[in-house]
C-alpha cells in the first residue's frame, strides 16, 4: 500500500502545520460563570454576609 | 500509564460510579439537614439534625470525596481519556479536588455545631450566621457535584494544548508505522 501523506516536494505542509489552538465556547462560559461565582462569594465573605472563620 | 484491561476499567468505573452518585446522595441528606438545623423551631429537632450532619460528614461524605478523587485520578491515567487532554476531565478534576479540601474545611464547624447542640440546647438565633453558613456550603456542593455528574454524561467535547499535542503524536506515530508497512 502506497503512503498517501503530503508530498514536500509539492510545497504542501498541511501535515507540518499545527493548528491554531481554540478553547471551545462552553469552556469560556464555564469559566465566566466560575469566576463569577468566585466573586459573588468573595464579595458575601468580605461584606460580612456570613462568617469568617470556621470555628463557632 | 498503561491503559487497563477491560475488566479491570469497567470495575475501576464501577466504583468512580458508586462513590460519585453516592456523594452526591450524601450531600443531598446533608443539605436536608442544613435546613432543618436552620429553620425548625424543635429544639430536639434541631440538635439531632447537627449531631447527624456531623456523623454523615464524617463516616459517609468524607470517605466517598476521597474515593471518587482518587477513582477519576484511576481511571484518567488508565484510560484513553487521559487526566489533562480533554477540557471536561480537567474541569472535573479540579471541581472534585476543591470540593474535597473544602470539605475538609467546613467538616469543622460541623463538628462544632455537633458539640454545642449535644452539650446545650441551641435557640433559634444562636449561631445564626455559622447555620446559614453550613446551608450554602452544603448547596454549593451539591451545585458543584451535580456539575461535574453533568459533565461526565455528556463528556462536552475540546482537546486541551496537551491533548492536542498527544493526539498529533499519536497521529503521526501511526502515519510512519503505516507508512513503514507500505
Amino acid at each position: 500500500m502506497t503512503n498517501l501523506g503530503s508530498n514536500p516536494d509539492n510545497g504542501s505542509t498541511d501535515s507540518r502545520e499545527t493548528p491554531r489552538h481554540r478553547t471551545p465556547l462552553w469552556v469560556k462560559g464555564f469559566l465566566i460563570a466560575a469566576a463569577v461565582l468566585v466573586v459573588v462569594f468573595a464579595v458575601v465573605h468580605l461584606s460580612g454576609g456570613m462568617v469568617m472563620n470556621h470555628t463557632p | 500509564m498503561r491503559m487497563m484491561r477491560p475488566a479491570v476499567r469497567k470495575g475501576a468505573l464501577a466504583i468512580h460510579i458508586i462513590s460519585s452518585v453516592g456523594w452526591l446522595g450524601a450531600i443531598a441528606g446533608f443539605l436536608v439537614l442544613a435546613i432543618t438545623g436552620l429553620t425548625s423551631t424543635n429544639i430536639q429537632l434541631v440538635r439531632a439534625a447537627y449531631v447527624g450532619m456531623d456523623l454523615i460528614g464524617w463516616s459517609i461524605i468524607f470517605p466517598l470525596s476521597l474515593a471518587s478523587l482518587a477513582s477519576g485520578i484511576i481511571q484518567g491515567l488508565g484510560t484513553v481519556w487521559g487526566l489533562f487532554r480533554h477540557y471536561w476531565v480537567v474541569i472535573k478534576l479540579v471541581i472534585t479536588a476543591l470540593a474535597t479540601v473544602l470539605l475538609l474545611v467546613h467538616l469543622q464547624p460541623v463538628t462544632a455545631m455537633a458539640a454545642m447542640a449535644t452539650a446545650a440546647d441551641l435557640r433559634p438565633s444562636d449561631m445564626n450566621a455559622m447555620r446559614i453558613q453550613l446551608v450554602a456550603d452544603a448547596g454549593a456542593a451539591m451545585l458543584a457535584l451535580l456539575v461535574t455528574t453533568i459533565l461526565s454524561v455528556y463528556k462536552p467535547r475540546g482537546l486541551t494544548r496537551y491533548g492536542e499535542s498527544v493526539s498529533a503524536q499519536k497521529n503521526t506515530g501511526a502515519g510512519s508505522a503505516k507508512g513503514t508497512s507500505a
